[in-house]
């Protein structure tokens, strides 16, 4: 850290993903982004806050609504030696560009025995909250971590936000960038304050495959991510009151997935709930709950719990989309259950 | 009105997609466009009495499209279609056939959709039937600008009016190519170019073409006709044609519009006029002939061509003169009894008779 | 066109066939008496160009070093003519450790980054590849193009229609190549494909649209040199269909028993038929066309040999390269 700053520079999550990329882009004249509405709007959840104002339509560049072919005009780009950042608006999208990103930015590194690598970024908005139903809400980074080739980054605060973001475009693989848009620090949504945090103004790195302890703990492991470890983190304060003590676990990559960490922190407490905003089958937490289980089931002092969307679309009305998230009541609540 | 109401339409799928789009600014005459100029033409046929259309067989969309137009609620007043029985080779032979099917079921006139090319095709078996041709090609000197209504129209008049087809039709000329055992005949010019090779037949380059023999030179045409046009003028309705040397060399040269967007200097050595009958021998030993702009024929020593103006071309359709003369016969014009310019009666009285276009069946 | 570019065109098709009569003869070699598509030297599904070389050959005639191309599922053609090299295509081809891709990605996913040039087996989705590598190309400043080949079928493909769009609204130095064989598998184009030619297709997004009928190696040449000429200058994409024929199934061990033109395919061979005008106008002459061919077979027989030589992958190298 500089002596010009200080610990007061906060700012939102958006605005440090929006920062590292300009910083690259000021350091790489191979970086450059393109997308929907990331432009003169700045992405849609301000992914790209001021950078076409610096950098200009060259390296900014507004896509028609046209997933498969920027995708995979991205693709193109990052082998021929680019690095692109190419935004997926929400990545509930996927499905209209899939065969690009499964089958083609994916792939193309091992098809080829290793000679052609594609250094690319794909970021896209994720998750529910604010009712916008089952085509704009979901999470889906399980589907993306299950497809061989890709690495899955899904920070839950500012600082890893910049920081895994200048890792995924210095990354010579293909990076899937999940970012949560209750976690984004948005003017126009409801926010947790741990979505605008202190993050230092020059360019640094968060190593992609390294799970942080978000808060150490000894009786209980939550294992999560993105959003949810903002609910977590809510929910051990109060819980410190309760005399639990909950270690939490923000995983910040699925692809690689840090074993280790996961693996000493359930050692450590014995206990282990997995919450994840994703479809709770074929799953992120049935992968935690099957490592510990592979690795040695006799650490836990209890079942495993999971808390995930119980496999169904997120439904549209407040009272259902709720009925089904994980809330930080449902993560108290299973909290609770493990230490009863 | 002429009993004689069937009218044969020839429509080539395959126009305006050649080599011209990207060395010249060729436009694109789409399948929907050819389409939609065809379902103008059918409007225009029927408008005037015409009862039946044959049409040449397709597998591009074109008559699929139409068959179901046709069947549509917007065909009110269409004629009936139906389509030659022949196979569909995808090649020049499909219009050829069709043109010799049409012929031979007596229509009253032939409405061909393409450039030149395809109405060399079509006339080399139209016989005695006029032609009604509309420009769906990339540059054009044979058929005229006409709009597909008007084209319809006059068509369908041809058809089923004597005066009209006497007054609106002439007799075209024609260039008759032989070399070896092969017999060509072209529309509007013969190129003899130097470069031996056809490529891909559309010729837009005039940097190695040695001689033209033009049916007719007329300095509103595109192509390469338009050189000779700025020599001296041949109409399409003389009996005779033009015939120039070109040389890069020559200090004469003319700036003439060869293909779309492309206007080239030519130094023209000669241009002579061309007299029906008289064989021409081309001068260079080898190279390659193009037919209408087209590239076809490689000769050498072995196959050396000659070339001979004939006045015996085809029967065209003159759009503008079909309709005059329906104008001046009225036959587009029906005046009610009562009606102020009615010199019979002013009696305000509901019509009694068919109108004047309407044939009785 | 001059003599020399002819004799080119010619032996480079030649060359194109001998392989590919080749790889069919050993790809069949051992899978009888019972017909395996898995068994032999060279499993997996086999689709072969023979017929479509004239759109292979006069396209890349005008490519230069850093020019890419994207082929589909049937790339030998364009690979060969694209200047990959024949061992190590073979090799991969055969599932060798000497492989483009070390025996990962086989005939349909052949990656060879010196030459710019990868296949896809999906339909379509090279195209927005290509255009990725001529916006790469432009943002860069050199004069290279991309060309995206993918067959007529792939023009009802989404990806086909959302990569001219993007050409052209970003003005990309990239060739779009339809090799219209006249079958998606066993569908005809007239029963898939609502026009007479994805020329107009391309008409639709302002992007210069041709069409080059009867298979003509000359006149594919002609249209591609002007259409990369015209995205080297800076004028953007332009799209080319090519009539071609597929002389052979779909992959081999298509009965073809949906096919209606077999008749008459060996009479539309463009091969013998362009030996036959350059023979008649003197380019070629009879003694040459032997040596060609047997200057072909040489070069596959050696490609061939040197694939049977190499190393066969190791079992645990399948977890290597999904990672950089």
């Amino acid at each position: 850290m500089t002596a010009t700053e200080t610990p007061t520079r906060r700012i939102t999550t958006a605005k440090a993903m929006a920062e590292a990329i300009g910083l690259e882009m000021r350091a790489d004249p191979d970086v450059f982004v393109m997308g929907e509405d990331v432009g003169a709007y700045g992405g849609i959840f301000g992914s790209t806050t001021d950078l076409f104002a610096e950098f200009g339509a060259d390296r900014v560049i507004d896509t028609p609504i046209s997933e498969t072919g920027f995708i995979g005009a991205g693709i193109g780009a990052a082998v021929e030696g680019l690095r692109p950042v190419v935004e997926l608006m929400f990545v509930d999208f996927y499905g209209v560009c899939m065969d690009q990103i499964s089958n083609h930015m994916a792939k193309i590194h091992y098809e080829s025995g290793g000679a052609v690598k594609v250094p690319m970024v794909l970021m896209a908005a994720t998750g529910a909250g604010y009712s916008d139903a089952a085509q704009h809400s979901q999470c889906l980074w399980g589907t993306f971590a299950h497809l061989p080739g890709m690495k899955v980054v899904v920070p839950s605060n500012p600082y890893d936000a910049k920081g895994l973001m200048a890792s995924a475009i210095r990354d010579d693989n293909p990076v899937i960038f999940l970012f949560h848009k209750g976690a984004q620090g948005l003017v126009w949504m409801e926010k947790n304050p741990r979505s605008i945090a202190h993050v230092p103004e020059e360019a640094f790195t968060v190593p992609i495959g390294e799970a942080a302890i978000a808060r150490e703990g000894s009786d209980v492991t939550i294992v999560t991510l993105s959003l949810s470890v903002q609910h977590s983190l809510d929910v051990a304060e109060e819980l410190e009151g309760e005399g639990i003590s909950v270690e939490i676990v923000d995983l910040r990559s699925l692809v690689p997935l840090d074993r280790q960490t996961v693996l000493d922190s359930v050692a450590k407490t014995g206990k282990l709930l997995v919450v994840d905003e994703d479809y709770k089958s074929f799953g992120l937490t049935g992968e935690i709950a099957a490592i510990v289980a592979e690795t040695d089931p006799t650490m836990l002092k209890k079942p495993v719990k999971r808390l995930a969307v119980p496999d169904v679309p997120i439904p549209y009305a407040r009272s259902l989309e709720y009925g089904i998230l994980p809330t930080r009541e449902r993560i108290a609540a299973a909290v609770k259950d493990l230490m009863a | 009105m002429h009993e004689s109401s069937t009218v044969g339409i020839i429509a080539n799928p395959a126009s305006a997609r050649d080599i011209r789009r990207i060395v010249a600014d060729g436009g694109s005459v789409t399948t929907h466009d050819k389409l939609s100029r065809l379902r103008r033409v059918m409007s225009g046929l029927g408008s005037v009495g015409v009862r039946r259309v044959i049409s040449m067989a397709d597998r591009g969309g074109i008559m699929a499209g139409l068959l179901r137009a046709s069947a549509g609620v917007s065909a009110k007043g269409w004629p009936t279609l139906e389509f030659v029985e022949q196979p569909v080779t995808h090649s020049p032979e499909d219009t050829t056939t069709a043109t010799r099917a049409m012929v031979e079921a007596g229509v009253g006139s032939l409405v061909v959709l393409g450039g030149d090319g395809t109405n060399r095709l079509v006339a080399s078996h139209s016989a005695e039937t006029p032609l009604v041709s509309m420009s769906t090609g990339t540059n054009n000197a044979f058929p005229r600008p006409v709009e597909a209504t008007v084209a319809g129209m006059a068509a369908g008049l041809v058809a089923t009016s004597e005066g009209c087809r006497d007054a609106g039709t002439y007799r075209a000329k024609k260039l008759e190519v032989r070399a070896g055992d092969r017999l060509e005949q072209a529309l509007v010019d013969v190129a003899i170019s130097e470069d031996g090779s056809v490529g891909s037949g559309a010729l837009w380059d005039v940097a190695d073409l040695s001689e033209l023999f033009l049916c007719f030179a007329e300095p509103g045409s595109i192509g390469l006709s338009a050189i000779g046009a700025h020599m001296q003028t041949s109409s399409r309705r003389s009996k005779t044609g033009l015939h120039l040397v070109l040389s890069p060399q020559s200090p004469t040269r003319v700036l003439a519009p060869i293909g779309p967007g492309l206007v080239s200097a030519v130094g023209v050595q000669s241009a002579s006029v061309l007299e029906a009958g008289a064989r021409q021998d081309p001068r260079s030993p080898r190279g390659v002939i193009a037919i209408d702009g087209e590239r076809m024929v490689p000769f050498g020593p072995g196959n050396r061509p000659s070339v001979t103006l004939r006045t015996n071309g085809p029967v065209v359709v003159d759009v503008e003169a079909t309709l005059h003369a329906a104008s001046s016969e009225g036959l587009l014009r029906s005046v009610a009894r009562g009606s102020p310019l009615d010199d019979n009666s002013n009696t305000r009285t509901k019509k009694q008779t068919a109108e004047p276009w309407e044939v009785s069946t | 066109m001059n003599p020399m570019n002819r004799l080119e065109l010619y032996t480079e098709m030649v060359r194109i066939r001998q392989y590919e009569s080749r790889i069919l003869q050993e790809y069949h070699g051992d899978k009888a008496p019972a017909w395996d598509i898995g068994a032999g030297l060279i499993p997996g599904e086999m689709h072969l160009s023979a017929g479509q070389e004239p759109a292979a050959v006069g396209v890349c005639a005008h490519l230069k070093k850093g020019d890419a191309i994207t082929a589909p599922h049937r790339p030998h053609h364009f690979a060969l003519a694209h200047g990959v090299d024949m061992n190590a295509m073979t090799a991969e081809i055969y599932g060798r450790t000497t492989g483009l891709c070390k025996g990962k990605g086989g005939h349909m996913h052949l990656f060879d980054p010196e030459n710019h040039f990868s296949c896809s087996g999906i339909i379509a989705q090279g195209y927005p590849v290509a255009c990725g590598q001529a916006l790469a190309m432009k943002r860069r400043g050199t004069d290279n193009v991309a060309i995206a080949v993918a067959g007529e079928g792939a023009a009802n493909q989404g990806a086909f229609h959302e990569s001219l769009n993007l050409a052209a609204v970003w003005n990309l130095p990239v060739v779009f190549v339809i090799e219209d064989n006249d079958w998606a598998i066993s569908v005809p184009r007239s029963d898939s494909t609502a026009t007479t030619s994805n020329a107009d297709r391309a008409a639709g997004y302002g992007i210069p649209g041709v069409r080059v009928e009867n298979n003509d190696v000359e006149a594919v040449f002609e249209a591609a040199g002007a259409a990369v000429d015209r995205a080297r200058a800076g004028e953007g994409p332009s799209l080319i269909e090519v009539h071609t024929l597929r002389l052979w199934g779909h992959f081999e061990g298509d009965a073809q028993a949906y096919r209606t033109d077999l008749e008459t395919v060996d009479e539309r061979d463009p091969i013998p038929r362009y030996a036959q005008a350059l023979l008649a106008s003197g380019d070629l002459v009879e003694e040459q066309v032997q040596q060609i061919a047997e200057a072909a077979d040489a070069e596959v027989d050696a490609a061939i040999q040197f694939s049977l030589n190499s190393p066969i992958p190791a079992a645990e190298d399948a977890l290597l390269h999904v990672f950089a």
